[in-house]
């Protein structure tokens, strides 16, 4: 009795993906006939036999028994003839002859049921026979209670599965002995459950994948479950990374994250200037986080990582920050790209297609404005009114356009839209002994100048590949390489400022098309990239190789890590000028060309190359015992960096096309360079205990050196211990709908070495000094640095938190709050306030500065699934983190009111405006400066000696840091189709705007004083000079507070359903639509960007992008 | 087992061997030990030095570019540079800052200087050429100590370096007489050490000469009314010291006045500072032109647009109206009327004076100084009325660089300089020179009651070749006597930065400041082609009795809780 059934082999299946049919072709096995097992394989005797072919082996047992054998008949034809000598078995039962049958001739033999299934399978390593089987049954339902029909269950390592029905339960039947069982379904995260044959009816909950207490959290050296994390870590997944299309990484976490404050100064692409914050400022020194890339600390730039790589980033903000040690006091960032999972490849493919536009667009004033403005100006400063006629020409469109113009230099020079693109592509999948992730990045920006002169590109290509080389050696090697390319990007900021400082009764061009040379110099050959330009070149490579040994083999619990990893950038600027065509319509009527005036061929060029190497050996060591649970491990990294650049410059080079160096004339030459080192040296180690996942406690400890210090103050030592208590697991916890209630507290001490290097060495910087010598050369000189401190050192934190975290079950709220109260000391600062000015010094950092910051940060979620097809969810953050100056080196003579121990880090000082002087006897009662006029400002004389002076300052305790941040984000999913939007916001931030430039914003012009019976209520003072005491002197009338609440990010997207995905051979496909910076709710500043902290306007904007995109996965 | 003693091993080994590797030194820059242990880097050390001494070819901090804040003239640039804060009277501690930062740069250097004098061994190297250092130091600081007293009065005196610990102790302002008599021992002793003259490569370096001259210059404020008491004692002291730089027989006076300014090898010049034309590595693309990062521009700023020029600071009349005739007379005595259409008040014995060709029959220091409407550039003939070559031609012109009145400075200017090349001037800058001083010991005679040996010098200076103006008249009274020496050293000097400092200490400031400036347009008649000029008040000036000092940084006062100078 043979069955021909087919039996597909060999194949490698992606469990965690698992297509239908495979599952219904497991279910043939092992769904039917749960029949008594009437007679086993030990009972079916064979003794009479001494020998006999295989096939009668087969024929004999389905006689003798209810099994019958199933196999592909062409897998054992050559080998069913064979005879098997039986006469070497102790005992010739059925179950003895087919393992000697299985070890002579490597078949399987699998039992279900009363079927026993026969595999010439080289896959599995080694002969196996499971004869002895068991039943499990189970219901599967989601966090909600929800039944879940159509989950997928099978048992791991093998292919034996079923899925659940339509009321959530299965049965399966189980191949002897201890297993695991893998439950997944679609959207949530796939769960193991030990089993054995002991096990009774299973009920399994399944989470969603948001927020949920089971997953893996990113720590310093390590990951650890949601639910025993003692400090404050705040974890961000990629999926809400890649829903914002900004290209740069940085912009994406803004608003998202408790405790993090982001703010994007400007916009240029590959040069946002964008500021991270975690807590705030909490130190007059540097501020900035450190950043750790795949464990690698001191890795730069990780706004430029392709965002599709990131599997995750975690912010360390307390003292779990503390096993960094020495540079940890800003908070640590971690962040984590993806690896390769077990499972067939997988393809991804992404795209974007953006366009993006100044998130603020300023509005300049109008040439016959202009004229005006300048004539008031005049008048007010007794010289000759000279443009009435030509504004009465404008007026009446009489003016001739080709000299008296009204040009919107913002509208000449930048495009309304300019387009970005991106695409991804990754491949990932693996062998239990071999695991990939594949990825590329293609990223273009355009600037939104007109023309294509200037630009971002960049692409990103990573290669994360695992491999188990035995059962207790892993291996990983990790190479990453980045590609950037700024075309004319360096410069851009000057153009905006170029923008400003053009007449609007200037054109561009005469009307005869011909380059105009305006009288301020005009911006457009740098706009268009005619007068040359710059071109930077940036390569980084990432690579590391890893080891993990697993030595639980030999001494339970103990592993051992190590990595190496070699950095390098190298880095190429170019700086190219070239004359161009401008002309000048001289007095005979003639255009003249001015091409002479503008420069020769001329060329800079700078290449900067850096090699960062850091090494790392931990030792870990994790074992349960009962209740109780212990790790932990030490650690030795070192890190040296070493660098040089070289630069030269030629004029005169023979021809455009040829931008290089040799070409230049060998007079007039310049070059330089010069070379850089740093080296760290760290030993940490970290203690973790648990009971009953109950009580957690964590010890770590840092001994970090630095060479930024001298010698003998080179080290360091940084403790750090936390704590927490789930007291929803407590017995007497009787709340079911409370799922989790934690209670937190962390200590700790941390660094900042974040210095200038030697300042405890005098140096000597060589430079060029003056000119000598009957035939004049330069010569080279000497010139004194800093003065040394012997005893600088690190800047110390010492940073309290307690957090609860408490979530009701089922997703209706999960809430962490958490309070935090950090002292720095020993801020290194110069002493120079109280130093006079004439003892000539440049004083050294000393570890004088003392500051505190403290507040509160909260987030909450809310997440329901109103049917089983809808799904939402609707959350918030907020941090308010406000810092105090204790102690600072204070000019001793200066008033109380501008002292700034007691305020915050970031202040402003400025003069009290009090209105505009509406006539000159007002002038006269009051103290003025010496230039007062009528509209000019009325500065308070605030110490009431009869003068305005810099004494007259008042400190306002704000600046362009928010002292609150906050976010709101909603999301909703109905039947693959998606829409999510997200608001940021901030408060609490002020900043000086003071128009400085030949052109200023038309609200200037349009709310200026004029006289006291027209303008009684003018709102900015009258038309200005820029010597006058109006703008040279800061008072508060430039002052604007920082508030705004923005829309940040709106993403719709349409996942197609499976149906039509999988006649286009995709697993997956999605669309989506965004928009970043789509507008304000509400903006304080009104004239400019709020995020900005330029107090003229002159920067590239921050931008706006509206984008749609396709992704597929194959 | 095995295999993980191996494993434990090799941890502790690579954890235990590394400290070493934070032994590192910095690569981009020379090591204390090394700069005063090598006679080399001595030298390029005071190298550096010579590079901190301000020169009048830049506008910020510590170089003043003073002529427009005096009646020499008028710069277009008011606003933006605060000129006219200055020129109004409107001066206080916290707007200065286009002046403020001398104060802190010439400190900053006297510390350097002090480090070198602190550091230096005497016995390193070639004692001789050590010790020619040291008195270069020293020279180099007593002429920070001259620019700071003649700016702020009363000054800190200091010729050590301040420990960082003792930085925050608060000294007392030494008074002038203290000031001066370092000053003054510190050149004496100097000039014992230093050359006569360089060749080579070390041309330009402070000589003995230069030594002396600053001593006489240092004495010669210090006489002067605004800080002295003009004892004979103190004059005597500026003659003595004048005497004694005439007595090196290594200056004369150059028989080219307008080239001298471009020849710094010519046999009058004492003390000057060389350019080079090489850009610094920057180059600002952004904006279409060419900045210097380094060195001057001021051959651009001063030339005319028909050499595509600026015209930046503008000659004012109340200046060129005092260069005398060819007859030896003042031909203007002052203006009357409207102040759009001033008529000038003309001295009838300056017979050779014709208003209708102003330029005409003038002191020839007149041509060698200024850029007027008719003078000649090469073989060019310069047009200031309206829409000529080099004037301003419409309401939009007025947004361009160009002269307001129809004048510029010429005097040192590199004619041949040309426009987009990419480099700097390479024009030197004149610090001190042999004329300066025969005036000054003229002044110093004159207070001496020698007025013979006064008329003299001053009739040296009119006499030399080229120039040629007759020998002021003998046996003049007194105060007389002392205008015409002032007069001559306004004309003599005009336009090389002693202006400022002279008019303040004779305490002439005051008057001489506040007077209007005074501007002029050339009208030419389209038909004929025929010029007339009309004078007209450019601005009107205050000059308050505060402003004959600076006041010290308002930062500085809240360190040191010292009283600001008079008037602030």
């Amino acid at each position: 009795m043979k069955k021909n059934y087919i039996i597909r082999r060999g194949i490698s299946i992606n469990w965690l993906k698992l297509p239908l049919n495979i599952i219904l072709l497991c279910t043939i096995f092992s769904g039917f006939a749960y029949g008594q097992s009437d007679k086993s394989l030990h009972d079916v005797n064979l003794s009479a036999y001494d020998s006999m072919s295989i096939q009668e082996v087969f024929e004999i047992i389905e006689d003798e028994s209810d099994f019958s054998f199933s196999y592909h008949s062409s897998d054992l034809d050559t080998i069913l003839g064979d005879i098997i000598d039986l006469r070497g078995l102790s005992e010739r039962s059925a179950y003895q002859v087919l393992v000697l049958i299985s070890d002579l001739e490597n078949l399987s033999f699998k039992r279900n049921d009363k079927t026993i299934n026969v595999f010439q399978d080289t896959s599995l390593n080694k002969p196996l026979i499971e004869l002895g089987s068991y039943t499990i049954n189970g219901v599967v339902k989601d966090e909600f209670g929800e039944l879940l029909p159509g989950a997928t269950v099978y048992i791991k390592d093998t292919n034996i599965g079923t899925s659940t029905n339509s009321e959530g339960q299965f049965s399966l039947k189980v191949p002897g002995g201890e297993r695991i069982l893998v439950i997944s379904f679609v959207g949530l995260i796939t769960k193991e459950i030990s089993i054995s044959p002991e096990t009774s009816e299973l009920n399994i909950v399944m989470s969603s994948d948001i927020g949920s207490l089971d997953e893996l959290v990113v720590v310093g050296y390590g990951k650890q479950t949601k639910e025993s994390i003692t400090g404050s870590i705040s974890k961000i997944e990629s999926s809400s990374i890649t829903e914002t299309k900004s290209a740069n990484l940085a912009n994406s976490l803004a608003g998202r994250i408790p405790g993090v404050v982001i703010n994007a100064r400007g916009g240029a692409p590959g040069q946002e200037q964008i500021e991270v914050f975690i807590r705030g400022k909490a130190t007059t020194g540097d501020a900035s986080p450190l950043y750790v890339i795949d464990g690698v600390a001191n890795r730069g730039s990780f706004e430029r990582l392709n965002p599709e790589d990131i599997e995750s980033i975690s912010i360390l903000k307390d003292a779990s920050a503390a096993i960094y040690g020495a540079q940890a006091a800003n908070g640590v960032i971690l962040i984590t790209t993806k690896r390769g999972a077990e499972g067939k490849p997988e393809f991804s493919y992404s795209n974007s297609f953006s366009l993006t536009q100044p998130a603020k667009r300023q509005q300049l004033m109008n040439a016959p404005q202009y004229l005006t403005w300048i004539d008031e100006q005049n008048a007010r400063n007794n010289r000759p009114v000279i443009y009435q006629n030509i504004i009465e020409d404008y007026r009446n469109g009489e003016n001739d356009p080709n000299i008296w113009a009204n040009t919107d230099w913002w509208d000449v020079s930048m495009d309304v839209w300019s387009p970005q693109t991106q695409h991804n592509a990754s491949l990932t999948g693996g062998s239990e002994n071999f695991k990939y992730y594949l990825s590329g990045q293609y990223l273009y920006q355009d600037a939104n100048f007109i023309g294509s002169a200037f630009g971002y590109n960049q692409s990103n290509v990573r290669s994360n590949i695992d491999v188990t080389v035995t059962s207790f050696l892993d291996v990983g090697l990790d190479l990453a390489g980045r590609f950037e390319n700024r075309d004319g990007i360096e410069g851009v900021n000057g153009l905006i400022e170029g923008i400003y400082s053009m007449a609007p009764f200037e054109s561009p061009y005469y009307e005869n098309g011909l380059l105009r040379n305006t009288s301020t110099g005009n911006i457009l050959p740098g706009i268009t990239g005619l007068n040359g330009g710059s071109d930077a070149n940036r390569q980084v490579y990432n690579t590391k190789l890893s080891l993990t040994l697993n030595l639980d083999e030999w001494l339970k619990g103990v592993s051992l890590d190590g990595f190496g990893a070699i950095d390098l950038i190298n880095q190429e600027r170019k700086v190219f000028q070239k004359p161009f065509d401008i002309y000048f319509l001289n007095s005979d009527d003639i255009y003249e060309n001015l091409r002479d005036e503008t420069g020769t061929i001329s060329l800079f060029q700078q290449t900067d190359n850096e090699t960062s190497e850091s090494y790392h050996a931990r030792l870990n060591y994790s074992r349960e015992f009962g209740k109780h649970s212990i790790g932990g491990f030490v650690a030795y990294e070192q890190n040296q960096v070493s660098g040089e650049y070289i630069s030269a410059t030629r004029i005169d080079l023979v021809s455009e096309d040829l931008p290089f160096l040799f070409t230049g004339s060998e007079q007039n030459i310049d070059n330089d360079g010069r070379g850089w080192q740093s080296a760290r040296v760290n030993y940490f180690g970290r203690f973790n205990y648990a009971f009953d996942d109950k009580y957690f406690l964590e010890l770590t400890l840092r001994h970090d050196g630095s060479q930024n210090f001298s010698p003998g103050d080179r080290f360091g030592t940084f403790p750090g211990i936390s704590a927490g208590w789930r007291i929803s697991e407590e017995n007497f916890f009787n709340f079911d709908i409370v799922s989790e209630l934690k209670l937190r507290a962390s200590w700790g001490q941390l660094g900042n070495d974040r210095v200038n290097s030697f300042q405890y060495l005098q140096i000597y910087n060589v430079e060029t000094a003056s000119v000598f010598g009957e035939n004049p050369n330069l010569s080279v000189g000497l010139v004194p640095g800093r003065t040394p401190n012997p005893n600088i050192t690190w800047e110390t934190a010492e940073k309290t938190n307690v957090g609860v975290d408490f979530s009701l079950s089922r997703g209706l709220l999960d809430v962490t709050i958490d309070w935090f109260y950090e002292k720095r000391s020993d801020i290194l600062a110069p002493r120079n306030a109280s130093v006079p000015l004439y003892s000539g010094i440049e004083l050294p950092d000393e570890n004088i500065g003392i500051t505190n910051n403290r507040g509160i940060e909260l987030s909450i979620l809310h997440r329901s699934n109103v049917k089983n097809d809808f799904r939402y969810s609707v959350g918030g953050q907020l941090t308010y983190a406000r810092n105090e100056i204790e102690f600072v080196d204070e000019s001793p003579f200066v008033p109380e009111y501008q002292q700034v121990e007691g305020s915050p880090i970031d202040f402003l000082l400025v003069y009290k405006a009090e209105g505009i002087y509406q006539n000159q006897e007002e002038i006269n009662k009051t103290p003025h400066f010496p230039d007062a006029k009528p509209g000019d400002v009325r500065f308070a004389d605030v110490n009431g000696d009869g003068k305005i002076t810099a004494d007259d300052r008042i400190l306002l305790p704000y600046g362009p840091t928010p002292r609150i941040v906050y976010g709101f984000n909603v999301g909703a999913n109905w039947r693959g189709l998606e829409i999510s939007a997200f608001l940021q916001g901030q408060h609490g931030a002020k900043t000086i705007y003071r128009p400085w430039d030949i052109n200023q914003d038309e609200w200037y012009f349009e709310n200026r004083w004029i006289s006291e019976d027209e303008t009684p209520n003018a709102k900015s003072p009258a038309a200005w000079d820029m010597s006058s005491s109006t703008i040279q002197n800061v008072s508060t009338i430039w002052v604007k507070d920082n508030h705004f609440l923005r829309i940040k990010n709106v993403e719709l997207a349409y996942t197609f359903p499976k149906k039509f995905s999988e006649n286009l051979r995709l697993s997956n496909l999605k669309f989506n639509m965004s928009a970043f910076n789509l507008g304000f709710i509400y903006n304080s500043v009104g004239l400019y960007d709020p995020e900005s902290r330029s107090d003229t306007g002159w920067y590239y904007p921050q931008q706006r992008v509206i984008s749609a995109g396709l992704s597929a996965t194959f | 087992m095995r295999n993980l003693y191996i494993a434990l091993f090799a941890l502790i080994f690579v954890a235990g061997s590394c400290n070493d590797i934070l032994n590192v030194e910095p690569l981009d820059s020379v090591s204390d030990s090394n700069t005063w242990n090598d006679p080399e880097l001595l030298e390029l050390y005071v190298n550096s030095r010579y590079d901190e001494l301000p020169h009048g070819f830049v506008q910020w901090a510590g170089g003043l570019r003073v002529t427009s804040l005096t009646d020499e003239s008028y710069d277009i640039h008011q606003g933006s540079r605060l000129v006219n804060k200055y020129t109004q009277g409107e001066i206080t501690p916290t707007n200065m800052h286009l002046f403020g930062g001398f104060w802190i740069q010439a400190y900053s250097a006297i510390r350097n200087l002090n480090l070198f004098l602190e550091k230096a061994d005497p016995e390193l190297g070639d004692p001789d050429r050590t010790a020619q250092l040291i008195a270069e130091v020293r020279f180099l600081r007593a002429w920070f100590y001259t620019e700071l007293f003649s700016r702020y009065g009363e000054i800190p005196l200091l010729d050590y370096t301040v420990s960082v610990e003792g930085a925050n102790q608060i000294l007392e302002r030494s008074p002038i007489a203290e000031v001066v008599s370092f000053i003054e021992s510190e050149l004496t002793e100097a000039a014992e050490i230093l050359p006569e003259t360089y060749s080579g490569e070390d041309f330009g370096k402070a000589t003995k000469g230069a030594s002396i001259a600053l001593k006489a210059r240092a004495l010669l404020y210090a006489a002067s009314p605004l800080f002295g008491n003009s004892t004979t004692d103190e004059w005597q002291k500026v003659a003595d010291a004048c005497e004694e730089l005439f007595d090196l027989d290594v200056y004369s006076l150059s028989e080219d006045y307008q080239a001298m300014f471009l020849d710094v090898q010519n046999p009058e010049i004492i003390f000057f500072k060389q350019f080079s034309q090489v850009r610094g590595p920057e180059i600002n693309f952004e904006m279409g032109y060419y900045m210097p990062s380094g060195g001057h521009n001021i051959d651009e700023w001063r030339l005319p647009n028909g050499n595509n020029g600026w015209s930046q600071e503008n000659p004012l009349m109340n200046l060129i109206d005092v260069y005398e005739t060819t007859g030896g007379e003042i031909p203007v005595l002052g203006y009357t009327g409207n102040e759009n259409d001033l008529s000038p008040v003309l001295n009838s014995n300056a017979v050779q004076y014709d208003p209708a060709n102003p330029y005409d029959n003038r002191d020839p220091r007149l041509s060698y100084s200024v850029v007027y409407d008719g003078s000649m550039i090469n073989d060019r003939e310069v047009e200031f009325w309206e829409c000529g070559t080099d004037s301003r031609c419409d309401e939009v012109d007025s947004w361009w660089n160009g002269p307001l009145i129809d004048h510029t400075i010429r005097k040192g200017l590199d004619l041949d300089w040309q426009t987009g090349t990419g480099l700097n001037s390479n024009t030197p800058y004149i610090y001190m020179r042999l004329a300066e001083f025969y005036l000054t010991y003229a002044e110093a005679q004159f207070h001496l009651g020698n007025t013979g040996t006064a008329e003299e010098y001053v009739n040296r200076v009119r006499s030399r070749p080229g120039v040629n103006m007759p020998p002021i008249e003998s046996s003049q009274t007194g105060s007389d006597l002392l205008t015409k020496i002032k007069h001559e050293r306004k004309v003599e000097l005009a336009f090389e930065g002693n202006r400022w400092y002279d008019a303040r200490r004779w305490l002439d400031a005051e008057t001489e400041f506040s007077e209007d400036a005074v501007g002029l347009e050339v009208i030419r008649d389209e038909v004929t082609g025929d010029k007339s000029y009309r004078y007209f008040v450019q601005q009107q000036r205050s000059f308050p009795s505060s402003h004959y000092l600076f006041p010290i940084p308002n930062e500085e006062i809240n360190k040191t809780n010292w009283t600001q100078n008079p008037g602030y």
